[in-house]
């Protein structure tokens, strides 16, 4: 990678500069002190590796670094920018050019820079002056040191840092003799633990549990013991407080000894007694009180004074009340219609049947079917009668109309052959048929002689010489003229003036000359070939004339001899046939008349039967129903129905009779019912029997009756009632009455007084056991307040013992020394269980064992550290010196070259002793001086050499970036500067790229003379460029 | 009315011994952690009263093998007494019966706990409150082949038919070999077929075999004590129905698991996305164990370098704080002990760096040339800390090679690629 052009927007004290470098060989930038030469190094390195904070720094208020080196590699141009500025935390770095992909830029810009480190740019790449000066600010081995490691190269400059560190955490490592001390201290810790718990277990004593058991034992059975012993003292107290209710209680039960007892008498008898008797009477006054109430309810006696019966028929007739007023009202009704028929039939019998009798009125039939049929006879009459004439009618008139047909037929018969009418008719039309044929044949015959008339007479005509005909003649006239005029004039013409116009004219002529010949030849050509046509034309006319006059003689037309014959024989046809025809149809017409009157006849015939029997059997109906014998079938009808409405009429007011009739019967009926029944019902007697108001009369007695039997049911319910609750209290007063005799038969008496005694006597006993009760119950209580008075109080019923006064006292005794050992068991058992609580609630050796695992974690984790971060020291160790072995030489030897180049042979070689260090310098006579012998210059100008070699070394891996040097030649001498620029140039052949900024005129100077141009930077004193900066 | 005989298997109760290997325990309760193994015994009692057990089974270790502890046997005293009074027979089996006795510091226990031993063989039947039976017996010793691997069938039980179940217990089992197909003996016949259940005495982790008609169970500790025994801790509840199998369900009653988990640390990762990995794996364990208080221990699975996790044990110690206070936050409880990177080539900046490469391979020839292992590596350390014998047994007991391995590790890639990837 290459640098190829430095691109500034802003940083340091540069602003917009563009800074061309040579990539293949040494580029020196000139400028004095405070131009910014470092800054470029500066600027160099923040973009390939991040602008500095401090160079971020510098920049004013809310400026931004910005900038773009560019980069040769590769046969690409790469433009590598980076902006960057601390108060928004920027740092963006782009890449453009070259085909990168996906690639990031930093990963881009990693690659192009070979994954060298900013440690290693700033350790191999770039050295400034400040290198310098800190290497002569350097010392002792420091100095030796210093170099030593920039001859190590990458490699060995990590494995040397990072010996350094492991050295650095072994020391700093609770500064080993600290983390020893934790060590042992934590063993020591340990000790005492385990000590301690040692002791603790050494402390348990598995007897404490026993003795505690024993203790227990002890306590126990002493409890036992004592409670014997209370109980005995116990039971003496209890004893004298018993004897005073226990003695009482024994005397209760001899007094109630000394009553005898009585068996059997009931329970409360006499209470039960007095009970019985006091119900007794209640209930027998109560059995009284019914009894009056029953003979109240059975005296009663009726207002009305009717019985059932007769209260129920008077109820059937109150009931129909309503249908009798009808009856009645249906009764004048009737009555009333009777009369108005009776009128009227008076009046229509004047009318229509004057001479008729009610029995004739009633015998006749006047119902609607014999109506019907005598209408219908009628009508059969009627319709035979107008048939028959409407028959003899037509017959008069088809009779006629033969006659006049017959006549026709006769005359149109006479002029004709014996054939019929239809054959003459047939030949006239055939006739009319052929007229118009043999006309035709006749004109055709004419036409065909004309024609050959003509074609006779046109040969001849062309024989004889037909003259053309005018038209033609002019034609031809007029052509010859032309053409001669025209071939005259042709002739003048051409002599005159052209010979060839002459010649065309004559030539014209010429052809009008030839058309009018033409024109005659072609005529007579035409009628040359027109005569052999009309010859041959002439024979076929003459066959054809020939056929049509065969034809003709077919026919037999020889009386047409023309146009005008034929028509007048077709008009002559024609009428014939007419004639024929109508004479024809006239006899078809007769025929067909006489047809009709044969047909006739037989019809008026049938015609004639029917009227005969119609008219019998009008004449016999009328005979039947007692009518006078006509033929006007009107009259009989009308007058039918004049009879039929008095017969009608006579029929209602027989009805109305018969229902007045019948009416009248019932309303007798009902007046005698009712006669009869005021007569057996004990109510007044009606002053008018008038049957209606009768009836009036019974519902109001029908009313009181109904009073009368709702108060003798409510009467004979309460009697009901009264005998239920009689019979009831009888049933429990016999109850009560053997329950008495039980309760004196149970207690063995037999009547009231003796029952009375018997039950003092049992009172005075109750009493005693009472008493008794009480004693025993005050006994109880007393036992009651405690188990032990209970106990006692048995055991002094059943054996009644007493104990001794000194008994007594032994008892005391006994329990108070018993209860003085209870209590100090009991406090030695106490002791024996705290201290056992103590013991098996003690934590301690629990707290130890936790304490101690909690020291081996600390024991462990000091160790782990310690064990490992000695033995990857040593590791660490080891593997450094193997690098040293293995990449010194080659880098010493490149560094020893070009040492002696730069110190002018004065120093051959330089060295390291194996295992050590520090490089050793070797001058040309062989004598060797440790680095820190040397003069600053000599130093310097080491250091370089290793770089050159460490640079070669690397570039042998594939590393290959540009070398910056910023006067590095600050303390070299005249000849040994030559010498290094001489080297520096050999470096730069060889394909490397070097930076050289240098603020020395003279450097600057020998850099010319060598053939190499360097940069003036911008800014220089009095330069007003805008492009800078102001300081 | 239940049909089968029902009992709790528990093992190395080691009541009121410590936890060890904690690194951290902010947030916890110190008594807590101090009665963690009696809190889990009691909750073995709470269990088999729960669930109407007809026998308590205690096998392996009872007491602290730092030490006796008469907190520890008052607790065993009062539990037996606890599930006597609730009908429950206590039976335990123990390795010595005079390192038992003693361990009980003078204590009696109550009459209906029986103790059986090696040594003999030895028998006991048992009635549980419903009216089930099962017999107990001490199997003596395995017949061994000449590797001294173990073969059935197992001597001491008996030929006789029992109506109920039988209980061996063996103080051998846990040598059995188990080859690739986990249910195999090495030579020999099946065991007992009268046998229904093995528990073996000294098994430090829970495992079950089913060799021929028998099960054989070992619940693992009732508590873990150190991060080797991490995982569910607890009891196991054995319900046999006569002619069946047994039926084996863990009964988790440990107050503290020790776990390991592992969350992949990529390019992408960030300290926020790592926490929220870690709170996932958590939320999901808790979904499965329940409540109870985890101490973690994190493995970053490191599949390329992330720029934005630092590996420096401050960023990894903060990140430990966020993750516990983030759960607790949840109402979960989360200790976390450690987070340690791990990967085979975690850092790609250093995948290709010679120099580090070289570093790694000379760490680890120094470990394959120590012929004792990491004492080797500790004597130089030893020395200079003029440790004597003892502690210096102490100090190497202490030492984990693959701990110490790692932060020689991380410091080798602290000095060389200027970071710090160390195990926090």
């Amino acid at each position: 990678m290459k640098l190829a052009e430095l691109q500034i927007d802003r940083f340091g004290v540069w602003q917009k500069l563009t800074l061309p470098l040579n990539e293949n060989g040494l580029s020196v930038l000139y400028g004095p002190n405070g131009t910014g030469k470092s800054t470029l190094l500066e600027f160099v390195r923040g973009v390939l590796f991040g602008y500095s904070p401090e160079s971020l720094k510098k920049l004013p208020a809310e400026s931004t670094a910005a900038g773009t080196v560019w980069l040769s590699t590769h046969n690409e141009l790469l433009a590598v920018s980076r902006r960057a500025d601390l108060a928004h935390q920027l740092d963006a770095v782009e890449i453009e050019g070259g085909t990168s992909g996906d690639v990031s830029g930093t990963q881009r810009l990693r690659e192009l820079l070979a994954e060298v480190s900013p440690e290693l740019w700033d350790g191999v790449f770039c050295v400034g002056l400040n290198e310098i000066q800190e290497l002569n600010a350097l010392s002792g081995e420091r100095v030796s040191a210093q170099i030593f490691e920039a001859a190590q190269g990458p490699d060995g400059r990590r494995i040397l840092s990072a010996v350094e560190l492991s050295r650095i955490d072994r020391s700093r490592l609770g500064q080993r003799g600290q983390l020893e001390a934790d060590v042992k201290r934590l063993l020591a810790e340990r000790r005492q633990t385990i000590e301690r718990l040692r002791i603790i277990d050494s402390e348990i004593r598995p007897e404490r549990f026993a003795e505690r058991d024993r203790l227990q034992s002890r306590v126990v059975d002493l409890e036992a013991e004592v409670a014997t012993h209370r109980r005995r003292h116990r039971s003496q107290e209890l004893r004298n407080q018993l004897s005073g209710p226990l003695e009482l209680v024994r005397q209760r039960r001899r007094e109630l000894d000394a009553f005898s007892p009585v068996a059997n008498f009931p329970d409360q008898g006499l209470e039960r007694l007095r009970e019985i008797d006091l119900r007794t009477q209640r209930l027998t006054a109560k059995a009284r009180r019914h009894q009056a109430l029953l003979k109240q309810s059975l005296g009663f006696e009726s207002r009305s004074g009717l019985s059932q019966d007769e209260a129920a028929a008077l109820r059937g007739f109150v009931a129909q009340k309503e249908w009798f007023a009808e009856v009645a009202r249906q009764r004048a009704t009737a009555a009333q219609r009777f009369c108005d028929h009776a009128a009227e039939l008076e009046s229509l019998r004047q009318v229509y049947a004057a001479n008729w009798s009610d029995e004739g009125l009633r015998g006749l039939d006047h119902s609607a079917e014999a109506g019907a049929e005598l209408a219908q006879l009628g009508a059969a009459l009627r319709s035979a009668r107008l048939r028959h004439a409407r028959l003899k009618k037509i017959s008069r008139r088809l009779d006629s109309r033969a006659c006049e047909l017959r006549e026709a037929v006769e005359d149109g018969r006479s002029g004709l052959p014996a054939e019929s009418i239809d054959a003459a008719l047939d030949s006239a039309r055939s006739r009319l048929d052929v007229v118009p044929q043999a006309a035709a044949l006749k004109a055709r015959e004419s036409t065909l002689r004309d024609q050959l008339r003509e074609l006779t007479r046109r040969p001849a005509e062309a024989d004889g010489g037909q003259p053309l005909p005018a038209w033609l003649s002019m034609a031809v006239a007029v052509f010859f003229f032309a053409g001669i005029v025209i071939a005259g004039w042709g002739f003048v013409a051409g002599v005159t003036t052209s010979a060839l116009a002459g010649l065309i004219y004559v030539f014209m002529g010429l052809a009008f000359g030839g058309i009018a010949w033409g024109l005659k030849s072609q005529y007579e050509t035409d009628r040359a070939d027109q005569s052999g046509f009309d010859v041959k034309q002439r024979a076929a006319v003459e066959r054809e004339l020939h056929a049509v006059r065969r034809e003709l003689q077919a026919i037999d037309a020889k009386s047409v001899v023309n146009a005008d014959a034929a028509t007048a024989s077709t008009r002559a046809a024609a009428a014939e046939v007419t004639r024929l025809s109508e004479l024809a149809n006239r006899e078809r017409e007769l025929q067909h008349l006489e047809q009709q009157q044969r047909k006739l006849r037989q019809r008026f015939r049938a015609a004639r039967a029917e009227l005969l029997s119609a008219r019998d059997a009008w004449l016999e109906k009328l005979r039947s129903l007692g009518l006078e014998p006509t033929l006007s079938v009107d009259e009989v009808v009308q007058g039918w129905n004049g009879l039929g409405l008095v017969a009608r009429q006579l029929a209602a007011r027989d009805e109305i009779a018969s229902r007045c009739e019948s009416l009248e019967q019932l309303w007798r009926a009902v007046e005698t019912d009712i006669a009869d029944l005021s007569l057996r019902t004990p109510a007044p007697q009606p002053t008018a029997l008038e049957a209606l108001s009768q009836i009036e009369d019974w519902k109001q007695l029908l009313a009181v009756w109904q009073e009368d039997q709702l108060e003798l049911r409510e009467r004979r319910k309460s009697a009901r009632k009264s005998r239920t609750i009689l019979r009831k209290l009888k049933r429990r007063l016999q109850a009560l009455a053997t329950a008495k005799q039980a309760l004196w038969l149970r207690a063995g008496v037999t009547d009231r007084t003796e029952f009375v005694a018997c039950a003092a006597k049992i009172a005075e006993r109750g009493a005693a056991a009472r008493l008794l009760a009480e004693a025993q119950a005050e006994l109880e209580l007393l036992k009651g307040e405690s188990a032990e008075l209970a106990a006692v109080c048995d055991s002094l019923e059943s054996t009644d013992e007493s104990l001794s006064p000194r008994e007594m006292l032994e008892v005391a005794t006994d329990l108070r020394r018993l209860e003085s050992e209870l209590t100090q068991a009991h406090d030695q058992l106490a002791e024996a269980d705290l201290e056992i609580e103590q013991l098996v609630n003690d934590c301690s050796a629990a707290d130890l064992r936790f304490d101690l695992q909690w020291i081996d974690q600390k024991l462990r984790a000091a160790l782990q550290g310690l064990v490992a971060i000695s033995l990857a020291g040593d590791v660490l160790e080891f593997q450094a010196q193997v690098v040293e072995r293995r990449s010194q030489p080659a880098t010493l030897s490149a560094a020893s070259a070009y040492l002696k180049r730069l110190t002018c042979e004065r120093y051959q070689r330089v060295w390291t002793p194996l295992t050590e260090r520090r490089l050793i310098v070797e001058d040309h006579e062989g004598n060797s001086h440790p680095v820190e012998s040397l003069s600053r210059g000599a130093r310097e100008q080491l250091y370089l050499a290793v770089r050159l070699a460490v640079i070669d070394r690397l570039a042998a891996t594939g590393v290959e970036l540009p070398l910056l040097l910023d006067d590095v030649f600050v303390n070299f001498d005249q000849p040994r500067t030559e010498a290094a620029i001489d080297l520096l140039l050999e470096f730069a052949s060889r394909g490397r790229q070097l930076v050289f900024v240098t603020c020395h005129q003279h450097l600057v100077q020998m850099f010319r003379e060598r053939g190499v141009e360097p940069t003036w930077l911008p800014g220089l004193a009095g330069d007003t460029r805008p492009d800078r900066l102001a300081g | 009315m239940m049909e089968a005989f029902r009992f709790i298997h528990t093992s190395q109760l080691r009541l009121d011994q410590q936890l060890s290997g904690l690194r951290r325990w902010d947030g916890l309760d110190r008594r807590s952690l101090r009665d963690c193994t009696l809190t889990a015994f009691s909750r073995v009692v709470d269990a088999c009263i729960t669930h109407a057990v007809d026998l308590l089974l205690i096998t392996g270790d009872c007491w602290p093998e730092d030490g006796r502890s008469v907190r520890g046997a008052y607790a065993f005293q009062q539990a037996c007494q606890r599930l006597l009074t609730a009908g429950i027979p206590v039976c335990v089996v123990v390795d010595d019966l005079g390192e038992f006795e003693e361990g009980l510091c003078g204590l009696k226990l109550p009459r209906g706990v029986s103790v059986l031993s090696c040594g003999r063989p030895q028998e006991v039947v048992v009635n549980g409150p419903q009216g089930h039976r099962a017999r107990l017996l001490t199997l003596v010793d395995s017949r061994e082949n000449s590797e001294g691997e173990p073969i059935g069938p197992l001597p001491g039980s008996t030929a006789e038919p029992f109506q109920g179940m039988g209980i061996g217990i063996s103080f051998a089992v846990d040598r059995l070999l188990v080859c690739d197909t986990p249910f195999s003996v090495v030579g020999g016949a099946p065991f007992d077929p009268h046998l229904d259940y093995i528990a073996p005495v000294l098994s430090g982790q829970q495992r079950t075999l089913i060799l021929g008609n028998n099960t054989v169970h070992s619940p693992g500790p009732a508590q873990g004590l150190s991060p080797k025994e991490s995982g569910s801790c607890g009891c196991t509840l054995v319900v046999w129905s006569a002619g069946d199998e047994p039926v084996l369900t863990h009964l988790p009653v440990a107050p503290f698991r020790w776990e390991q988990w592992a969350v992949d640390l990529h390019a992408q990762s960030t300290p926020e996305s790592l926490q929220r990995e870690m709170l996932d794996v958590f939320r999901k364990h808790v979904a499965e164990i329940g409540d109870v208080t985890c101490l973690a221990r994190w493995n970053l699975i490191a599949t390329g370098w992330s720029e934005r996790v630092e590996m420096t044990s401050a960023a990894l110690s903060r990140l430990m704080d966020e993750v516990d206070t983030a759960a607790r936050r949840e109402g979960g409880h989360l200790v976390t002990q450690s987070v340690l990177s791990l990967a085979a080539a975690d850092v790609e900046a250093v995948s290709d760096d010679s120099l580090w490469n070289e570093f790694e391979k000379s760490l680890s020839s120094r470990f394959q040339a120590s012929r004792d292992g990491v004492a080797g590596l500790a004597t130089p350390v030893a020395s200079r800390l003029e440790l004597d014998r003892v502690d210096f047994e102490h100090v190497v007991a202490l030492l984990s090679p693959v701990r110490v391995a790692n932060e020689a590790l991380a410091a080798g890639q602290k000095w060389l690629v200027r970071t710090e990837a160390i195990d926090a």
